[in-house]
């Protein structure tokens, strides 16, 4: 079955404990600058928005790339950068509508989410729930239960 | 003959208060002459395992002894799952 | 590992910023945050010190947990003499500012002497710049953070800073960093001002490393799980937040009320955590919009809250920031109580805006409304009149007069500057000493000690003046955690404090939130600390480093002139006995409890540490 990170911007404290897991996981070290999930707050709406790749099926990033230094994880569907190739030319960068493929100047090279080859260490850290590896199929399940709660005939 | 006390549910036992009641978390509440804390517990089907705090006109109810203490007229009786802050 | 062990040391009379490794054999002896920082300043700050000249110095540091994956493990404190209390002070704040020093390859941040001009310091990995401040001096801090982001075109700087009142030298201004946490009590805003320094804007890179990753997974993933399985931790705080304690403390008779006159306060409930939930008439929201985290916090009790749009503190105000439209750091127990029941004020919405404002220009809630509840009972008695006020009608219960002088406060302006010297000058200045509700000069928190009387002598002891986060006994004697006491007993509350404060100095030193402790003891940090740090961290190391803490500090305000002879509470609480509610006729039980709590300190009978407990601590 494959799986997808599912966000729920509603539940996000801010906390940043994705952020650091996934650096951790990453790069060795808890270090927010180094993550591939970031939580961006809108303070004065009140409100704090997990964003990071959604691993899009035609993916901009894996078709911009000269070197084919993106390539299909076909067990996780997570599009997945390949170090030796990746030449840091970062058109996959500004091929990504999304920003969600930034360059890491250390080591002079593109990352991205990976989906942690299919065990997302930001969804095991997450303490609310905001962010979840879901069936690909039914990332709206939660909602739809949600509303069809709404929708239950009183008895 | 029965008496008349004033019932208080707050934090995550508001959601036990009766619909109607006062912004002040409080309802009233009439009782038999033998009412105790636990018959009341019991009759308002509030969750034992949630109740932490409970005070009688301010003073704390030892867990131990709560159940058997009895209520007067005019008693306020509040009732607390586990908080802290600071 | 876990500490970077490495300081930068700025001077701002010369201009420059100096890196210089950690002293080890410090941090093995005091662990980090609170206790490092405190055998710093007694190095190097002599007690005696005027803490608003340039000889003074502000010590900001991590602990060795800040900026790791542990819960809570986002926390700087702020180390200085205290130009409030003239004792040592330490303030701690959470936020994202202390992970962001950590990242930058820093455990502390010193700032000494004192720049001629106003400055900011920019802090980016190792490049530190000391640089013109002109353009947001005179600005808040909100203004100075959105200058600074703009100015470094940089959205993810992480900013301290202090608003106008520390400019003006308000004793209780406090640091704000991103955007309302607060290093807030004791008025180490009001020196930073003194250093004429506006801001600290960090960004860091670099990260931070453990000593034992597979261990620090394995202790931080279990000790989480205790945070997430414990009522308090896992539901009560990120439901309610700390205003949770607002009807608990009323309905119990501690709750502070017209200046410490009355313990309970009839319009407690309508600004209580409660309240907060309710929806408005105006708008239908309620006030409270969600609940916050700080950085790596599993337990998010921060408050996320709007002003009612109809409520007269927002209206007609042409300069307000935006923000006072929107969400912001939403109102605090603390706050509520200080600005609310002890000035009679039961209007949620003032009571909001006043904490907005305290945000906004870096004010210490508590002191600012322990202060005006004091002018308020002055003006009651006729000892000040509108001509002391500039106009205000400072009765009890005016909103429209708590917010008058919050704003004055503020901006350091008029009656606003003399309020902003704290309760126990300003009583003092007015004949009538005895009115200020304040230890060392700092303002009471939210507990009436005739009704808890543990925290009476927590107050009286607290070595940065009165003070709820130095042994919260509260939990205890009120809440039942780790186990129920009797509040109106004195018996056996010297011991409870002790332990109580002996164990928040380890948990203030090592990079995490006291309200861990909550559901933790040190059995859940020791484990977190010895795989985070290098050699050997036990419970009773920490338990030790705890007591030698507080015996460091207690030293250092001995040598001010602050140790025994400044345990005392005013007369109010001693000799007044409580009028109504549960405690009816209770006064403080100092007198008994103080001289038991000398002697299971290890203390001379007149509160001095003996050259025994010195040597046993190794101080």
């Amino acid at each position: 079955m494959q799986m997808s990170l599912v966000i729920d911007a509603n539940k996000c404290t801010g906390c940043l404990q994705c952020e650091m897991a996934c650096s951790y996981e990453g790069e060795g070290v808890f270090n927010p600058t180094k993550s591939r999930i970031k939580i961006f707050p809108f303070h004065e709406e009140g409100i704090f928005v997990p964003y990071t790749c959604t691993q899009c099926d035609e993916a901009w990033c894996m078709h911009a790339c000269p070197v084919e230094a993106i390539v299909l994880n076909k067990e996780t569907g997570a599009k997945e950068i390949v170090n030796d190739l990746c030449v840091g030319c970062k058109v996959c960068t500004i091929a990504c509508p999304f920003g969600t493929v930034n360059y890491n100047a250390d080591s002079g090279k593109v990352i991205k989410c990976d989906l942690c080859g299919g065990d997302p260490e930001c969804a095991k850290a997450c303490p609310t729930d905001a962010i979840t590896y879901q069936d690909a199929n039914w990332t709206g399940y939660d909602k739809m239960k949600d509303y069809a709660a709404k929708a239950m005939p009183a008895n | 003959m029965s008496k008349k006390i004033t019932v208080k549910l707050f934090a995550s036992l508001m959601k036990f208060l009766p619909v109607n009641s006062t912004k002040s978390h409080g309802f009233d509440y009439k009782i038999d002459e033998t009412t105790t804390v636990g018959y009341l517990i019991d009759d308002l089907k509030l969750p034992r395992n949630v109740i932490h705090i409970v005070l009688l006109n301010g003073v704390y109810l030892d867990a131990e002894t709560r159940d058997e203490t009895p209520l007067n007229e005019g008693d306020t009786l509040g009732f607390w799952p586990p908080v802290a802050g600071g | 590992m876990s500490w970077t062990k490495k300081v930068l040391r700025i001077n701002l009379t010369e201009g420059t910023c100096t890196p210089e490794p950690l002293n080890m054999e410090w941090a093995e002896l005091y662990l980090g945050q609170r206790g490092l920082a405190t055998k710093y300043l007694t190095e190097e700050v002599p007690p005696t010190t005027d803490p608003l000249s340039p000889e003074n110095t502000m010590y900001m540091i991590t602990g060795p947990l800040t900026g790791t994956m542990a819960s809570t493990a986002g926390r700087y404190s702020v180390v200085t003499k205290s130009p409030l209390t003239g004792a040592v002070a330490c303030s701690n704040s959470g936020g994202f500012f202390g992970n962001e020093m950590k990242c930058a390859g820093w455990d502390m941040v010193i700032l000494e002497g004192k720049s001629p001009t106003p400055v900011y310091i920019s802090i980016n990995d190792d490049k530190a710049e000391i640089l013109p401040a002109d353009e947001i001096w005179g600005k808040s801090v909100w203004e100075a953070d959105e200058w600074l982001h703009a100015k470094h075109q940089d959205p993810q700087l992480r900013i301290a800073a202090i608003g106008v009142s520390g400019e003006k030298g308000v004793l209780y201004s406090a640091i704000i960093n991103d955007l309302h946490r607060a290093a807030g009590r004791s008025g180490v805003g009001t020196v930073m001002g003194s250093k004429n320094v506006k801001a600290i804007a960090l960004r860091g890179s670099k990260g931070v490393t453990v000593n034992d990753p597979k261990a620090f997974f394995e202790a931080t993933t279990a000790a989480k799980k205790v945070l997430a399985e414990n009522a308090v931790t896992g539901e009560g705080l990120p439901a309610l937040g700390t205003q949770v304690l607002m009807n608990v403390i009323n309905e119990m008779g501690a709750q502070p009320t017209h200046n410490y006159k009355e313990s309970v306060f009839a319009g407690a409930s309508k600004i209580s955590g409660e309240a907060m939930l309710e929806a408005r008439d105006s708008d239908g929201k309620p006030n409270l919009t969600r609940n916050a985290g700080c950085f790596a916090c599993t337990i998010s009790c921060g408050r996320i809250s709007t002003i009612d749009p109809q409520h007269f503190s927002v209206q007609n105000k042409e300069d307000l920031h935006p923000s006072y439209h929107g969400n912001s750091g939403g109102l605090e127990y603390e706050a509520a109580w200080a600005l609310g029941s002890d000035t009679g004020v039961d209007d949620l919405d003032a009571l909001t805006y006043a904490q907005f404002v305290c945000n906004e220009q870096g004010l210490d809630p508590i002191s600012l409304g322990s202060t005006i509840a004091a002018a308020m009972e002055l003006f009651e008695e006729g000892v000040i009149t509108t001509e002391d006020t500039g106009g205000i009608e400072l009765n009890f219960g005016n909103a429209e007069a708590m917010i008058k002088c919050t704003e004055l406060v503020a901006k350091g302006e008029g009656f606003g500057l003399e309020l902003g010297q704290g309760s126990a000058r300003f009583c003092e200045k007015h004949g009538r000493p005895e009115l200020s509700m304040t230890v060392r000069g700092q303002e009471f928190p939210a507990y009436d000690p005739r009704s808890i009387q543990g925290m009476g002598l927590g107050y009286a002891t607290s070595n940065r003046g009165a003070c709820h986060l130095r042994g919260y006994t509260v939990a205890s004697e009120v809440l039942g955690i780790p186990i129920k006491t009797d509040p109106l007993e004195t018996e056996g509350k010297a011991g409870l404090q002790i332990a109580f404060q002996n164990a928040t100095a380890a948990f203030d030193s090592a990079g995490i939130c006291i309200f861990t402790s909550f559901a933790w003891s040190l059995e859940d940090v020791a484990p977190q600390l010895d795989a985070a740090c290098e050699g050997e961290w036990t419970v009773e190391r920490l338990s030790e480093i705890g007591e030698r803490v507080w015996n460091l500090e207690r030293l250092y305000n001995d040598a001010a002139g602050l140790g025994g002879s400044a345990d005392k509470l005013p007369p109010r609480m001693v000799s007044e006995a409580v009028t109504s509610g549960p405690a009816e006729g209770k006064v403080n039980g100092l007198d008994k409890m103080l001289p038991e709590y000398y002697a299971e300190r290890g203390w001379s009978p007149e509160g001095d540490v003996t050259a025994e407990t010195k040597a046993r601590l190794g101080l």
